[in-house]
């Protein structure tokens, strides 16, 4: 007779961690796809809320900040006097640049709030150094 | 049996890392517009048309006042008025729009955008009124 007791089964308690593998990967992946980094260089700004145009994928635009006072900042380098962000909006066009070149972008990031009055003073000084184009940048989410 | 634990551990890192590298901010998006000189839309178009000018001002003084669009006599003071006259207006002189002081970026965006929308590919801005 075989009294050999039946060898009990292994207990283990083993977690089917397969699936929850494939699930955190695919939320990895959603936040990798989703996902819009902050320009930590800009100011927090409530920006005007249109629509707008996607920005184009070109080089690193300049970008002249007006804030709700009104106040003139060239983003990144902290510096706020007029003829400093007058030479980097001109400074997009190397002298040796051939003319068909694609000119960084001239970006003008203006707090919805602020009056016009400054928008108006800086497109001013723009126009008289020769600069023609720029962009308003807004918030698609309004 | 593969020890899942180390690649786990990476895999909630990875995760918590993207949930807070990320942003809630929507993306940033741009309005072109091109300076104009004084003399634009006075005349100078090649087109058998010349620019017509949005003015973005307020009804009344004070900065109380509610904004509103002006194209030549036609006042609108809404976005949908705005849309419908620009929609009639040709394209290809293009458009400019001149903002008074005392209005609000948005106002400016506003017709920007109305501009962008209508269907003009020529936006020029005029500073002051």
């Amino acid at each position: 007779m075989n009294f050999a007791s039946k060898k009990p089964e292994e207990s283990e308690l083993a977690l089917n961690v397969i699936a929850l593998t494939d699930v955190a990967f695919l939320i990895i992946i959603f936040f990798m796809f989703s996902t819009h980094f902050t320009r930590t260089q800009l100011r927090s700004m409530d920006l005007p809320r249109q629509t707008g145009d996607t920005p184009a994928e070109t080089a690193l635009p300049v970008i002249i900040e007006i804030d709700a006072d009104g106040l003139l900042s060239l983003a990144g380098s902290g510096r706020s006097d007029l003829p400093t962000i007058l030479a980097a909006a001109q400074g997009r066009a190397s002298p040796t640049a051939p003319a068909s070149q694609t000119l960084p972008d001239l970006v003008i990031r203006a707090d919805r709030n602020t009056p016009a009055l400054h928008l108006n003073e800086l497109a001013s000084q723009l126009s008289a150094a020769g600069i023609r184009g720029w962009k308003l940048a807004t918030n698609s989410g309004g | 049996m593969l020890p899942l634990v180390a690649l786990l551990d990476v895999i909630f890192f990875l995760l918590f890392y993207f949930m807070a590298a990320g942003t809630l901010t929507p993306p940033e998006n741009e309005l072109p517009a091109t300076l104009a000189t004084e003399q634009v839309g006075a005349g100078s178009s090649s087109s058998d048309f010349t620019s017509q000018v949005i003015y973005v001002e307020r009804a009344s003084t004070g900065a109380a006042g509610p904004v509103q669009y002006r194209i030549g006599q036609r006042t609108m003071s809404t976005r949908s008025e705005l849309d419908a006259v620009l929609s009639s207006l040709p394209k290809p002189p293009g458009i400019v729009i001149r903002a008074a002081n005392d209005v609000t970026v948005a106002a400016v965006a506003e017709a920007l955008d109305a501009a962008r929308l209508g269907g003009f590919s020529k936006i020029s801005y005029v500073s002051g009124r």
